[in-house]
């Protein structure tokens, strides 16, 4: 296997820049589908999260609480505004800062606050007011006490947003367009192109030609799914998270070019990708439905791409929790290697 | 004591006679390999069990242009792809330059160059791009792209895309191509088919340029004109069997008519006669003729490798 040789395949695609439809489905659609998402669904221009504060003792954590950018405030002057704002949907959440506050923080007593949660309100704005609130109380007390939130929730509990819930789909189809479109498209064009049988009958072999492919559009994936969790404001985790980019690529890679291989036209790809499709982002419809029996979700190989997509960056989880779905995903890579040295025999042919 | 180390001097005498007759063999097989460039033995390839190439066995020698001609269908493009390696052949074995291509293909590949009837190029590169991507494969680093494309006669045009160029000029360059890791066997696939005469030149001069720089061809064509200006050898090739392999002088000199055709005036309109050059009584008819008419023309007319091709194989080359 020769490394220059390989890197001339990619350096060659890359130099076409966007006259490549490899490229434009790689890195140019994974966008414009972000940008549909966010205007339809919001997040990119999304208002700040709103706090409603009732501070019943001298407003020391209020002007504390203000410093803060990140969150939107509203100091009210009782409980039932609180309420009202909620129900009105003004603000997500209101807290109520009880007038012995400070003595507690000094004296090192733990500390628990009244919340009303606003039951719509999304998960991560949820959880940047408590970050906001906990980090206030902490400035006034350094060594402090633990904070603990008396949450009441008000309304029915929505508990992901359409984006959250639709963020595993739009990093998968960032993965599923670089990782397998990339390979198959390239592997399609050649055929049809006859050009694959001018690159083998170089020293190239087919296992550097099938590495190239594989490994730039496996690359533009892992690249374009990083783009898109920072777009939609779901990159935690980076070790992690890279982990699971890399492992999906790759996945995503050994589709692509198995589909490659045993589709010698460009129409028949795209066909057999509207019939198939559906068997790649079927998790999705059970993370939209949780309601549905999710074992149901767990058997296709996907699964174990979106399920920890949405664990780590919504719900925060780490590879304590998600561990064995990342090895079910490997046992799946080492699966789906298997038919592509056989395919591969009917390259050029 | 002496005469049984006589006896013992004999014997082992003879034993290195036989030992060294029997090495002089292998040497003396040894070098006629080494000479040749290709050797095609038995080569058998079907597909969905038809056969279209029926062990075919043929060699060409180093410096060679060896012709393949057949008419469509005929096992031409499968026999050259069992030869640079893109089809393995189902039965018998492929050597270029004393290299197995079912053990060494890449090595090999790497000493070849391959003229594909398809224009394979990649059409949104420009010339001069293709060529440096071919050769980086080759791990040439040292490419004159510049001359390369002088030799085709696209220096003008190098900066373009291919997808603007006519026929003619993408098979330049994939002549071009075929040239960028400096090959010692070419093999081309109809390399002048469907060209205009001034491309179709082009190429031609290609292909004698790098036979006296010493390169071994494998020319597929269904142009006869061409595979008997070019080739030193031709082979017939037709449903997958090769019919007849030899020079294009020697086929015509024993397989070709020989005729002498006379055209003379005979009351007053004009008369056409056929003489064969073999017929004693040749002279003897000319003679006649030229005695009581006026001649017209008279010329000699040898064999094409078209007649003797249909001589072998009972069907015309095109159509």
């Amino acid at each position: 296997m020769s490394i220059s040789r390989i890197l001339s395949i990619i350096k060659r695609e890359l130099s076409l820049g966007f006259r490549s439809p490899m490229l434009i489905f790689a890195l140019v659609l994974p966008l414009i589908l972000t940008a549909v998402f966010q205007l339809i669904f919001g997040g990119l221009w999304q208002q700040k999260p709103v706090l409603a504060i009732y501070d019943i003792g001298d407003g020391i954590i209020v002007s504390e609480l203000e410093k803060n950018k990140a969150v939107e405030f509203i100091e009210v002057d009782s409980e039932d505004e609180i309420l009202n704002l909620i129900e009105a949907e003004e603000v997500d959440v209101g807290v109520i800062f009880p007038q012995d506050i400070e003595d507690l923080l000094k004296e090192d007593k733990e500390v628990i606050l009244k919340t009303y949660v606003d039951g719509e309100a999304y998960a991560k704005d949820r959880a940047i007011i408590a970050a906001t609130v906990v980090s206030a109380l902490r400035k006034i007390a350094p060594e402090g006490p633990e904070v603990d939130f008396e949450q009441i929730l008000l309304g029915e509990e929505m508990g992901l947003s359409i984006l959250e819930m639709m963020l595993p789909l739009l990093v998968l189809y960032s993965v599923l367009a670089g990782a397998f479109l990339g390979p198959a498209i390239l592997l399609v064009g050649a055929k049809e192109k006859k050009t694959i049988t001018a690159l083998l009958i170089t020293p190239s072999s087919k296992a550097e030609i099938l590495t190239a492919y594989g490994l730039l559009g496996g690359v533009l994936a892992v690249i374009m799914g990083i783009v898109i969790l920072l777009l939609n404001g779901g990159w935690t985790q980076p070790l992690l998270m890279i982990l699971l980019l890399i492992l999906s690529s790759m996945f995503m890679v050994e589709l692509g070019l198995i589909a490659g291989l045993a589709v010698d036209d460009i129409n028949v790809l795209f066909a057999n990708m509207k019939l198939f499709g559906i068997l790649l982002i079927a998790p999705e419809l059970f993370i939209i439905f949780p309601k549905w029996p999710q074992w149901i979700a767990k058997i296709f190989p996907t699964y174990y791409f979106m399920h920890p997509v949405l664990r780590i960056s919504i719900y925060g989880e780490g590879f304590a929790e998600i561990g064995w779905e990342l090895l079910v995903l490997l046992g799946f890579i080492v699966l789906f290697f298997i038919p592509i040295p056989f395919l591969a025999k009917r390259l050029g042919k | 004591m002496m005469g049984f180390n006589g006896f013992f001097f004999e014997f082992k005498f003879w034993c290195d006679f036989q030992f060294f007759l029997c090495n002089m063999q292998s040497y003396v097989k040894m070098i006629i390999e080494m000479e040749k460039a290709v050797s095609a033995e038995n080569i058998t390839y079907s597909y969905n069990k038809k056969l279209a190439v029926d062990h075919v066995s043929f060699h060409i020698d180093k410096g060679e242009i060896l012709g393949f001609l057949g008419p469509n269908g005929a096992g031409k493009s499968t026999t050259l792809k069992m030869l640079v390696g893109l089809l393995v052949p189902q039965d018998g074995k492929v050597s270029i330059l004393g290299m197995n291509t079912s053990k060494e293909l890449k090595k090999i590949q790497a000493q070849i160059g391959v003229c594909f009837e398809e224009k394979n190029l990649y059409e949104e590169m420009s010339a001069v791009e293709n060529l440096k991507f071919f050769a980086s494969l080759f791990g040439v680093r040292r490419l004159d792209v510049v001359a390369l494309l002088k030799k085709v006669n696209l220096s003008v045009e190098k900066r373009q895309k291919v997808a603007s160029f006519s026929k003619g000029m993408k098979q330049r360059l994939m002549m071009a191509r075929t040239l960028v890791n400096y090959p010692k066997v070419l093999f081309l696939d109809e390399p002048t088919d469907g060209l205009d005469p001034v491309s179709a030149r082009a190429v031609r001069d290609v292909i004698l340029e790098e036979k006296g720089k010493g390169a071994t061809i494998f020319l597929t064509t269904h142009d006869m004109m061409e595979a008997d200006k070019l080739s030193d050898r031709v082979a017939f090739i037709n449903d997958g069997k090769i019919s007849v392999i030899d020079t294009p002088e020697n086929l015509k000199h024993e397989h070709g008519k020989r005729i002498l055709r006379i055209c003379y005036r005979l009351d007053g309109g004009v008369r056409e006669e056929e003489l064969s050059l073999e017929d004693k009584d040749m002279s003897k008819r000319i003679d006649e003729i030229s005695s009581k008419y006026s001649i017209l023309d008279m010329h000699t007319e040898e064999a094409t490798l078209e007649d003797i091709f249909i001589k072998f194989t009972g069907r015309k080359l095109v159509g």
